[in-house]
């Protein structure tokens, strides 16, 4: 027993001692790194290394995930985002850079878009890029047989209408003759060019910075290096693994015990956890994501705009934050996109105001009010804690969970009040998730005649300045009469080894999806 | 009275005991809990503290507070379920039982095929379709747990209809009602009680568990089975807003199922 207790006495000081060199280092060296986000920082090379396997937890476990580029499920989003590249990219902020593309601009009216690909560009089997593999790529995302769900985000585009100009450049042109400016916001997301001889099975091939290697749906999935990937010198890892969890309790455990170097998304919970673990980084992201509740604009008592003002008024948004995100958040002033240039930044933070509310409900004649307020099992918190919330001013919100399935199914846009989230985007491609004409899904049925023209217009607008006083007139009518209660905006919470490089936070929700830019000190 | 003298049987003894304590914590925990269920009073998965003996929950929540009245959910239902099934299985299993004809096959046969659906699946079959009112989980729960009740209420009833004594009954031209209920029913009591109690254990896994799965109790009531759910990403945070309620619903089980076995040893011990 001495003999035991004296070792582990041994290991604890050398453990100390090794942690202060470690840490002492990281004085010395990382200086210049100064991103506040990433908390529980080593020492870590701020040069990029070459080699190893990166291996990334994500939660699915869906035998039914697939690779398809246009058509994902499951963890197919994280896992496209190593197989394939787009015309554009992400930057930090939201928005676009050029990808594969070396030109992309719309005309003046935003009728027509020209896209000309970089030159000797190649898939990962070889065959090089041209504009018949991109008219493909689109036509394939939008094809009816397909049934991509996301191929409502670019119903605009006329397939008909799409023409090769020539080897490396196309033209795309809309509807109706429409004019559609957030193309590269819309299509980015899951416009990944494929060859035309793809196949989401027998040939899963892109141009992103990883190849297939080997693929089983709901465990894992293998990539090697793309020695011909369109940035010079990337990716950075030989190989990348991405293994799919049920459960982020185990993931959690196999990121502490090392068998995995990035979780991907890792929950609010946790984030303590994680913090204190010195051979862990958590990055937090303060992403444009919006969480907010839609007010059926369709459906009494919401018909009524001061009904909709008061329930606005009577939303606590720092105590929505504090329980409903665990913290990871900021608040809200009931619009979104607050990234975008165009955004209204003169209308006033909208407060919390219970006496406002009372009597905007009293004048509305709507006292003793009682709601029902339908959620999925996952958006609960934010909604069990809006229901407390308005009991204090006389509101009975009654919180029914429903199956996913039945929350966005044909009953979609019929929901009295519903939970309303969208990644972060910009202001233009978040209406068309939301309330604007053509939305994809509107909950909140909004379609008040000015905006519907101010956002036409916008639309058709690729000049920022007239863009922004469209939009701000827009965003003031959906301030002042608008169906959303916009009460935060939400933190995305990676956490990774401290062995792992070019993981930063940023204000998109993907910060741990770049595989091209991170690496692995493996040495 | 036989009551005393399975009072004098540990086993009972303590099974009774318990499951009287948690049914008198589930009923009277609403007027000893400090805070009202879904008032928000602490931080998210705070830790306990002398206000907060058991910390606070997913949403600040007072876990003391919501395990106090969580109870009463699960204590009724489980009760309304398998009291349901005992009637229910009961009459349909003494029927079959003394009528030995086309009725005792036509029900024997029914509860032979329902037997053979699994019970949970069957639950949530129904409950995922027709919605989650508590009163259509007590009624699903009791019609998984019916064809048991009748095939053992069945083969107490054949036992017990061969002897003279029934056969007695029948030949003074009482009433089948009357035999039933008078000549045949006390001496089919004992197994049918124990097997309650068994329901009664059964009823709690299940219901909890449909409430873990969020078919059961909807948020923000409290329930036993749904604060495990609810909380269980703070489980390495906060394990007491998790580990308190799976306490509770684990000795509720545990004392429904030991009394209920207690009384079978009992009167195998006394048939002996």
């Amino acid at each position: 027993m001495p003999n035991e207790f004296s070792r582990r006495v041994f290991l604890g000081n050398s453990l100390a001692v090794g942690g202060g060199l470690l840490l002492g280092s990281s004085l010395l060296s990382g200086c210049g790194g100064g991103e506040p986000a990433v908390v529980g920082a080593i020492s870590r090379p701020t040069q990029p290394v070459r080699g190893g396997r990166l291996r990334v937890g994500i939660i699915d476990g869906d035998q039914a995930g697939n690779l398809d580029a246009h058509k994902p499920s499951g963890g197919g989003i994280i896992r496209g985002w190593a197989l394939y590249s787009k015309f554009w990219e992400w930057n930090d902020d939201v928005s676009t850079r050029l990808g594969l593309a070396e030109f992309a601009e719309p005309n003046a009216d935003a009728s027509a878009w020209t896209i000309r690909i970089k030159p000797g560009l190649e898939f990962h089997h070889g065959k090089s890029i041209t504009a018949d593999d991109m008219l493909f790529s689109i036509l394939r995302l939008t094809d009816p047989k397909l049934a991509s769900p996301f191929a409502g985000l670019v119903g605009a585009i006329d397939r008909q209408a799409l023409r090769k100009l020539d080897e490396r450049t196309i033209e795309i042109r809309f509807k109706q003759g429409r004019s559609f400016f957030p193309l590269d916001e819309t299509l980015i997301a899951f416009g990944g060019i494929v060859p035309t001889d793809y196949h989401p099975v027998s040939n899963p091939v892109g141009a992103g910075p990883y190849r297939l290697k080997s693929f089983v749906p709901g465990q894992r999935a293998l990539f090697s290096r793309f020695e011909n990937y369109f940035k010079p010198n990337q990716p950075y890892a030989d190989e990348l693994e991405i293994i799919e969890f049920k459960d982020q309790v185990s993931r959690v455990a196999a990121l502490r015990a090392g068998q995995i170097d990035v979780a991907s998304g890792v929950q609010a919970e946790h984030s303590a956890l994680i913090k204190a673990d010195p051979r862990l980084q958590l990055v937090v992201s303060p992403t444009t994501s919006f969480s907010g509740f839609n007010l059926n604009t369709a459906k009494a008592p919401f018909q009524d705009e001061r009904v909709r003002q008061a329930f606005r008024l009577l939303a606590d948004r720092q105590e929505l934050i504090g329980r409903g995100l665990n913290g990871f958040g900021r608040i809200a002033n009931d619009l979104y996109s607050p990234q975008d240039p165009t955004y209204n930044h003169a209308i006033a933070q909208r407060g919390h105001d219970l006496d406002q509310a009372r009597s905007l409900l009293r004048q509305a004649g709507a006292s003793d009010l009682r709601v029902e307020l339908t959620t999925t099992a996952n958006e609960v918190n934010a909604a069990l804690v809006f229901a407390q919330q308005a009991k204090k001013a006389g509101v009975e919100v009654k919180v029914t969970p429903v199956d996913s399935s039945v929350f966005n199914g044909p009953q979609k846009e019929q929901w009295l009040m519903s939970p309303g989230s969208t990644p972060a985007r910009g202001f233009l491609a978040t209406g068309l998730h939301n309330d604007a004409p053509l939305a994809i899904y509107n909950r909140s049925n909004f379609r008040d005649e000015r905006f519907s023209e101010l956002f036409t217009q916008a639309l058709g607008q690729p000049d920022l300045e007239r863009r922004k006083q469209l939009v701000h007139e827009a965003q003031a009518i959906q301030h002042q009469r608008g169906g959303l209660l916009i009460w935060g905006f939400t933190d995305v919470l990676d956490a990774a080894s401290s062995k792992v490089g070019g993981l930063h936070g940023e204000q998109t929700t993907f910060a741990s999806w770049r595989f091209d830019s991170l690496w692995l000190n493996h040495a | 009275m036989f009551y005393a003298r399975w009072w004098r049987e540990p086993q009972i003894r303590r099974g009774a005991l318990v499951t009287l304590a948690i049914v008198l914590l589930a009923l009277f925990g609403p007027w000893l809990a400090p805070h009202a269920p879904t008032d928000m009073v602490g931080g998210v998965y705070g830790t306990p503290a002398s206000d907060a003996p058991l910390g606070h929950d997913f949403l600040g929540h007072d876990v003391l507070s919501r395990l106090l009245n969580g109870g009463l959910s699960i204590l009724w239902m489980s009760l309304a379920a398998a009291a349901i099934a005992l009637i229910v299985g009961t009459v349909l299993g003494l029927l079959a039982g003394l009528s030995r004809q086309r009725l005792d096959q036509a029900i024997t046969w029914l509860a032979d095929v329902w037997l053979a659906f699994p019970d949970l699946i069957l639950v949530l079959l129904i409950v995922s379709m027709l919605g989650r009112a508590p009163w259509l989980i007590v009624l699903t729960v009791a019609i998984a747990f019916t064809p048991g009740v009748i095939r053992l209420a069945r083969g107490s009833a054949v036992a017990v209809a061969s002897q003279e004594f029934v056969e007695a009954a029948q030949m003074m031209g009482f009433s089948r009602t009357r035999i039933l209920l008078r000549e045949i029913l006390p001496n089919v009591l004992t197994p049918l009680l124990v097997h309650f109690g068994n329901m009664l254990t059964w009823g709690i896994g299940m219901l909890s568990g449909l409430s873990y799965l969020g078919y059961g109790v909807a948020p923000p009531a409290a329930d036993w089975g749904l604060m495990i759910n609810e909380n269980q990403a703070g489980l390495l945070v906060q394990p007491w807003a998790v580990l308190a309620p799976a306490l509770l619903i684990g000795v509720f089980a545990y004392g429904t199922n030991i009394f209920a076995e207690g009384i079978a040893r009992h009167s195998a011990g006394e048939r002996r």
